[in-house]
């Protein structure tokens, strides 16, 4: 018997609910296991039943998201985040509550309309329970591949906790950090990308969020100032897709 | 033309022949190769461990509780601990395929201690490769006296139920004593019947109920539980006069390949290092002298 | 030992007669200044003096950084199936070449592990010398000349190479290509020896590891090593590019609905889950247990082959945080001393 997936959008760009649509030909494959009961990127149909499977991307931005987010927990027996903005806030969550003012008046001007409730974008994890979290931006579909086959086998998906450098080691990639003095939060990042932007040149961003556990916030901070850059820019680039960013009392004193 | 690798990360089929609940959390699985040939030529030392490995899902070490004595089946108490454990239970039936190897480790230095009393010190789940010896006990009467110390949580959470009653009943030379820190309904049931066989407390509570009754001076000392246990007894064994040298534990540690190679089991400092699944899984007092890190 | 010469004009054309015994894989460069070894089609291509590539040769091409072990179909298994080509792997220095003989001591013990050993016989390793840079340190750790475990070992000379001829390969190999060969003279052996010498003085790290594996042992509580984990990032770069780490982490990829392949690649002790069992308890929880606990496993004694670390330098090459290997040991020797 096939199961019941639903995919729920909450506010993003987007781009991880078309991972979904880009597993390409292994579509298929997940199609012999789920029916898709719910997703407003392919259809209109509607189906607000119970699924075995939801899977939420975007974080929490508005009372609207809420409520989606809510009613798809009550839903649901299996609840999935997808994407960095699911797992860890995503680049929305960079402005904190205090600022949101403000943010709102430099983009709206004074004519911020009244209905407008939002938040500053929180992971879904801090308002429901979330049985399965697949980070990235966008998230690997290969990584939401198997974790959909895992499920529909009975079977919790692997959670890693090794960091970019791995793969990027494994490549034998010139190391940008170490070698070109290019800024790089490789070390300290969930791998599972194959270290793409590495490979590419470029010095990872961190788009994945930081490692799930053990995260060396303090020491990455220490080697990037050593590069020259500002603290200011550490700061941004640091938080620029997690909220979860750990703040010990180190970073406490660095970021007043 | 590919090379032959023998099969030596994947193992040999078997079929699941009775699955067992134990408790809540712990299945008995009996299992049989398909291949007659390996069924008559797999042997296998008490405190060995085999690589239960579940097509497309993973694979993980666990002890055999079964008696080398007793051949054409393989029995393996699983607990639902993990990613693949929890699939196991859930999914892995009568009649379902796995497949197994093994068997890895040293075992217990069975011959040593031939003809002298043994004292088998269980925590939980480590009553698992106890049962092992157990068992040979029962059918070699290879031990003077075996003595076995079993502390679980409460009765709900004891493994081997009817065994181990029937044991408590009274037989030739097993002596049964169990420590509860919780009484609930079974266990206060057992203090009713055999009320000189169980202790309320932890194991070594039992231990230290027994001191002079049991001849721990001349025994060999086997243990087997949760990592936070074998500190303990330890040091109650060396206080009950059992010597050093008869002092034996079996451990535990997430082994990868089973075989000495992934590394995942590696214990210990720049001066000794030991590989769990092949140095061990059984180690001696004086190995846990040598080697930090072997019991906390 | 049997020598010959390779006047440096035949360079080239030795490179190219080695296809005889396999593909040939050698240094090359790829962004600044990083090495790696690869297929060689172009002779011209090799990096002769390059430094330390980011994964030792003698790690990648014996034990895969992924790779295949089975397929499953249902419950249905089959081993993966190994094609191997014969590889003669050009430019090995000595640090890698010892190193091998501590993979082989633990992949070709019993069980043996057929990948390693499939992928090990199908290797020549032809070795050559080098100078030591800022981050050598295998002098320390005697392990910066290689007597045994190589087929061929190229000294440079001021004019070409001297071989060393270490294995009934390394005969066969000069035995077919005698007519680019030469006699050693006089004046190469001169020449070698004053390479040997000032090769020896080059050095810039050193520690002493006579007593050392003791000395760590009872350091075991030092503050050194909270100090130096508070820096750490526990990203496992030194483990990776190390020539004697050999964890490895095995997990399932589903292929399709019902097919899926078991997979193994490397892992390293840094990882949080490397000390993890099923249930919970974790034996290294903290940053400090397993900084700690890599420093051990590469200065371990080992009663037949010595320590583990063959100090190649590659672990502070690639450490993001300036960690050095050898900075850490000399401060915990340093502090048992009371110095």
């Amino acid at each position: 018997m096939k199961l019941k997936m639903a995919i729920f959008e909450l506010t993003g760009c987007g781009g991880c609910e078309l991972t979904f649509i880009m597993l390409n030909e292994k579509l298929e494959d997940i199609l012999e296991l789920y029916d898709i009961a719910h997703f407003k990127m392919i259809s209109s149909k509607e189906d607000l039943h119970k699924y075995d499977v939801a899977v939420v991307a975007g974080s929490v931005s508005t009372e609207r998201d809420l409520k989606v987010l809510e009613s798809a927990r009550k839903k649901s027996r299996i609840l999935l985040a997808l994407g960095t903005c699911a797992v860890h806030g995503g680049p929305q969550s960079l402005i904190l509550d205090e600022d949101l003012e403000g943010a709102l008046a430099e983009i709206y001007g004074k004519k911020v309309p009244k209905e407008m409730k939002i938040f500053a974008g929180t992971p879904i994890s801090e308002y429901v329970k979330v049985d399965v979290e697949i980070p990235g931006c966008p998230p690997e579909s290969n990584d939401l591949f198997q974790a959909l086959v895992d499920l529909a086998h009975g079977v919790v998906p692997y959670k890693w906790d090794y960091p970019v450098c791995l793969e990027c080691k494994i490549n034998e990639t010139e190391c940008v950090l170490v070698k070109r003095g290019i800024p790089c939060l490789g070390p300290i990042t969930l791998g599972g990308c194959n270290a793409v932007c590495i490979n590419l040149g470029i010095g990872c961003i961190g788009c994945r969020g930081p490692l799930p556990e053990d995260v060396n916030i303090p020491s990455e901070y220490e080697i990037l100032k050593s590069l020259g850059i500002s603290e200011k820019t550490i700061k941004r680039k640091l938080r620029m897709f997690s909220k979860r960013v750990s703040l010990n009392d180190h970073e406490k004193n660095l970021y007043k | 033309m590919g090379d032959n690798l023998k099969n030596t990360y994947l193992g040999a089929p078997a079929r699941v022949l009775e699955v067992e609940n134990l408790t809540s959390i712990e299945k008995l699985y009996t299992l049989r190769f398909l291949d007659n040939d390996i069924n008559n030529k797999f042997n296998f030392i008490p405190g060995q461990f085999v690589m239960f490995n579940v097509p497309g899902i993973g694979e993980f070490p666990v002890s055999i509780c079964s008696s080398p004595t007793r051949t054409g089946y393989l029995q393996l108490c699983i607990r639902r601990a993990g990613r693949v454990t929890k699939y196991v239970h859930e999914n892995i039936v009568e009649g379902s395929i796995v497949y197994i190897r093994g068997p890895y480790g040293n075992g217990f230095p069975l011959e040593e201690m031939k003809n002298s009393p043994i004292v088998l010190v269980a925590g939980g789940l480590g009553m698992a490769p106890l049962r092992s010896i157990l068992l040979y006990h029962l059918d070699t009467q290879h031990f003077s006296d075996l003595y076995l110390f079993y502390g679980v949580r409460n009765y709900e959470l004891m493994l081997f139920k009817r065994e181990i009653r029937t044991l408590l009943r009274g037989y030739y030379n097993v002596h049964v004593y169990l420590s509860f820190e919780d009484i609930d309904r079974g266990a206060r049931e057992l203090i009713r019947l055999y009320r000189k066989s169980i202790v309320r407390g932890m194991v070594t509570d039992a231990l230290e109920v027994l001191r002079g009754s049991v001849p721990f001076e001349e025994s060999y000392a086997v243990m087997c539980g949760p990592p936070v246990m074998y500190k303990f007894v330890v040091k109650k064994l060396l206080d009950l006069k059992v010597r050093p040298d008869r002092i034996y534990m079996t451990l535990e540690r997430r082994m990868k390949c089973g075989i000495g190679k992934c590394g995942h089991c590696i214990v210990g400092t720049s001066t000794s290092i030991k590989y769990v699944c092949l140095d061990g899984p059984v180690f001696t007092y004086w190995d846990v002298l040598s080697t930090k890190g072997l019991i906390e | 030992m049997h020598y010959k010469k390779l006047p440096k004009e035949f360079l080239e054309e030795f490179i190219n007669r080695l296809r005889k015994w396999g593909e040939v894989h050698a240094p090359q460069k790829k962004g600044k200044n990083t090495y790696f070894f690869s297929r060689l089609d172009d002779p011209s291509k090799v990096q002769i003096d390059y430094t330390r590539t980011v994964i030792p040769p003698t790690k990648k091409y014996v034990l895969r950084p992924v790779e295949p072990l089975m397929l499953f179909h249902g419950d249905r298994a089959e081993e993966h199936t190994l094609r191997t080509t014969k590889l003669v792997l050009f430019g090995v220095h000595a640090c890698d070449i010892n190193a091998l003989k501590i993979l082989d001591r633990v992949y070709l013990s019993e069980p043996r592990d057929p990948y390693y050993e499939i992928r090990r016989k199908n290797i020549v390793i032809i070795g050559i010398s080098c100078m030591p840079d800022d981050y050598c340190f295998c002098k320390s750790m005697g392990t910066d000349y290689a007597m045994s475990g190589f087929d061929l070992f190229l000294h440079e000379l001021r004019d070409g190479y001297l071989i060393r001829v270490g294995s009934p390969m390394g005969h066969e190999i000069t035995w077919n290509i005698s007519d680019i060969l030469e006699e050693v003279s006089e004046e190469d052996i001169e020449y070698l020896k004053k390479f040997e010498k000032q090769r020896l003085s080059s050095f810039k790290r050193h520690v002493d590891i006579s007593a050392m594996p003791d000395i760590l042992d009872l350091a075991y509580n030092s503050r050194v090593w909270e100090r130096y984990s508070e820096r750490c990032l526990g990203c496992g770069n030194c483990t990776l590019v190390c020539p004697t780490c050999r964890c490895f982490e095995t997990y399932d990829v589903w292929l399709s609905v019902n097919t899926s392949m078991r997979v193994r690649r490397y892992d390293s002790c840094f990882m949080v889950s490397h000390g993890l069992v099923a249930g919970g308890h974790n034996f290294r929880p903290t940053r400090l247990d397993r900084f700690r606990h890599r420093y051990y496993c590469k200065s371990y004694f080992d009663p037949i082959h010595g320590i583990n670390c063959v100090g190649c330098g590659r672990c502070d090459e690639f450490c993001p945080a300036g960690i050095k290997h050898i900075e850490v040991l000399n401060e915990v020797i340093g502090e048992i001393y009371g110095r």
